[in-house]
């Protein structure tokens, strides 16, 4: 025990002595975490409750177009701005200076009231409640334009696309129904005093899968991804100072002396991991408190880090202890500090893309969704997802520690077998 | 009985045509000072590492105080004390803070280790400087750290590979003149190996030289130099190794 504990003590004094280290190890993830959840906030918030600006020129200036200029502002989801000159708007959107232009021609509101009438009257005639007039009309198709900012994504485009349609198919019922009301002799009054406030009776509102709870909107923002994403990153990071400090101690000779020591190498080992993975747990939990306390200040959302604080201990000593034996492996395998250090840093950057770190993994195409499976940072990253935002428990995320276990114990004897085949020469 | 005896030891590295050694007797007596001679890559830093435990050899015994070193390596550590040619020390750590690690190491602690460093440190004249890092230590002064670092626990065996390399004159009188007084009080053995042979022939009570992974030659420096008929100990090691210059 004596010799875990002052391992424990001179592993805390070297690292507390190397400025570089410990700035690598707490600075690097506080920059990390808020400036890629402030980078990320905008795109998590495009699919979310994000408001786009919208030009409108309306050359139509009918009932139509009022129609729907109201609903598009009443929806929270657009800012209308209107305009007189398309030239000038499509120059804007050309430019960059605005995202989305809607143009609305003349004749338009005159068109779709032909086309309801039109519409109405074969109804009414197929029912046999009106006398027989027009047998077959064709009208022209009535056509609204819209224009994008020329950088702008299909996601986006297709969202946008998605959402007016809706807007414009409750307008034209809106007319049809109205001239329905007219063909059918209704009174001013009735016509004043629709019979329905809301002709969309039926709609599709998504409900959180934890609906039992109430806590606060359990959404994958940007914060949620990237406070614990970023974390993880950071703690995989130790291979910097842990690997270069074992090849220190194997180049300066201090290792061979611990070697020599009477008493198993295992213990100083021990006193090593059991201090790193100490050091990666208080990293993990300050930059929770991060996201916690730090982020709404900055205008993000707080990190809500769900309901079992247990459960998370626990991932979190296992995230370090895969972060530290790797770290470990780093310093056993290679035999120079540039060695270690180009191949760790590297390493946990590929692990990390591919773990989704970077971005969501469900965002991957569907071959990297396979291959992140391979990836220890995204076996760490499932688990905080699962406990963060699914509300999990330390059974559903036991696979994830269980990989994330194995990963360790492999590490450490890989770091073995090169101990061995070092010494043998 | 023999502090240090091998028998018939062969040593091959994995990738290595040559061996490391080639069929070593040796055997070093309690209570001597003996120096382990040889150019580089003669076999000196093999034979270290056998004797410590660190690398098996391939075929031969290895035994310290009568006892076979694979069966009884947790007990023979306790007893031997080894200063690495490195300085084998951690130089972001002060020089009181490296020497209480080793010592808790070994398995020594509180007032009875603080003392012990504390009268290293003045026998060394290292007192003033128990709170600078290694760091900022000059190679000597590293060096009677390094040495305290092998010998805290009281070792019955010191082994030595090249305890004064790289440090002034002062500090290897210092060295050796420590070595002799504390080999004379304890009555220890200590296996001692330098490229210094005046310093060896001056130093140690016997000597053997080794190259090529054989023991060529053994026996009390002076004795030796009257047999061959040679100056002095560098001319018999010049006869027996020859002037090629080794990787």
């Amino acid at each position: 025990m004596l010799r875990i504990i002052a391992t424990l003590h001179k592993e805390l004094l070297v690292l507390w002595r190397d400025k570089s280290g410990m700035a690598l190890l707490f600075v690097m993830p506080l920059v990390l975490i808020i400036l890629m959840a402030l980078i990320q906030d905008a795109p998590f918030k495009d699919f979310q409750n994000i408001k786009f600006e919208i030009t409108i020129v309306d050359e139509d200036k009918a009932a139509l177009s009022k129609q729907l200029i109201k609903a598009l502002q009443k929806s929270n989801k657009f800012t209308v701005e209107q305009s007189n000159d398309l030239a000038q708007s499509r120059k804007e959107i050309n430019a960059g200076k605005k995202k989305i232009l809607l143009f609305i021609p003349k004749g338009a509101n005159s068109q779709m009231e032909a086309h309801a009438s039109v519409l109405v009257k074969q109804l009414l005639k197929q029912l046999g409640l009106s006398p027989d007039t027009a047998s077959k009309i064709s009208l022209d198709k009535l056509h609204i334009s819209i224009y994008f900012d020329p950088t702008s994504n299909k996601t986006f485009k297709n969202a946008i696309q998605n959402a007016l349609n809706q807007f414009v198919a409750k307008t034209e019922t809106e007319f049809i129904l109205e001239s329905m009301m007219q063909e059918l002799g209704s009174s001013t009054a009735a016509k004043e005093n629709p019979p329905f406030e809301d002709i969309n009776f039926i709609s599709i509102e998504e409900v959180p899968s934890n609906s039992d709870l109430t806590q606060l909107e359990k959404v994958a923002n940007s914060v949620q991804h990237n406070v614990p994403a970023w974390t993880i990153f950071a703690m995989f990071f130790i291979v910097i100072p842990l690997g270069g400090a074992l090849l220190k101690e194997r180049e300066d000779g201090s290792l061979l002396r611990m070697k020599l020591m009477p008493g198993s190498y295992f213990q100083i080992q021990l006193g090593k991991v059991l201090f790193y993975v100490i050091v990666c747990v208080i990293q993990f939990y300050l930059m929770m408190l991060v996201g916690i306390f730090l982020m709404p200040y900055i205008g993000l959302s707080s990190l809500n880090m769900g309901s079992s604080p247990f459960a998370l201990f626990v991932l979190a000593v296992s995230i370090s202890l895969a972060a530290t034996t790797y770290g470990i492996m780093i310093g056993s395998v290679f035999k120079t500090a540039q060695q270690s250090l180009t191949f760790g840093s590297i390493s946990v950057v590929i692990f990390s893309a591919i773990g989704g770190i970077w971005v969501p993994i469900f965002i991957l195409p569907p071959v990297m969704q396979k291959v992140a499976a391979f990836s220890p940072l995204n076996w760490g990253l499932s688990g905080v997802n699962d406990l963060f935002l699914r509300n999990q428990n330390l059974l559903f995320i036991l696979p994830s520690i269980l990989k994330l276990l194995v990963f360790s114990i492999v590490c450490m004897l890989i770091s073995k077998w090169a101990e061995n085949k070092n010494a043998r020469g | 009985m023999f502090a240090i005896d091998l028998q018939n030891i062969h040593k091959t590295y994995a990738g290595s045509t040559s061996p490391a050694l080639n069929g070593v007797h040796l055997q070093i007596k309690e209570d001597c000072i003996f120096g382990l001679l040889g150019p580089n890559g003669a076999g000196k830093s093999t034979t270290i590492s056998l004797m410590s435990g660190l690398i098996q050899a391939d075929l031969g015994e290895v035994c310290i105080f009568n006892k076979n070193i694979k069966q009884h390596l947790f007990d023979i550590k306790y007893q031997i004390g080894i200063v690495p040619q490195e300085y084998a020390l951690f130089p972001t750590l002060t020089c009181y803070e490296n020497l209480r690690y080793f010592g808790n190491l070994y398995g020594l602690r509180g007032a009875s280790l603080k003392q012990k460093i504390k009268d290293y440190l003045l026998l060394f004249g290292l007192e003033k400087n128990e709170d600078k890092l290694i760091s900022s230590f000059s190679g000597g002064m590293k060096r009677r750290v390094n040495l305290i670092a092998g010998i805290l626990h009281d070792p019955k065996l010191i082994i030595l590979d090249e305890p004064t390399v790289g440090v002034d004159v002062q500090s290897r009188k210092m060295i050796i003149d420590f070595l002799k007084n504390y080999q004379r009080e304890k009555k220890i053995t200590i296996l001692y190996t330098s490229h210094h042979l005046e310093e060896a022939q001056e130093f140690c009570d016997d000597i053997a030289i080794i190259d090529h992974g054989k023991i060529l030659i053994e026996g009390q420096p002076k004795a030796l130099i009257q047999q061959y008929q040679v100056k002095n100990l560098e001319s018999l090691f010049i006869n027996l190794t020859g002037y090629s210059v080794r990787e």
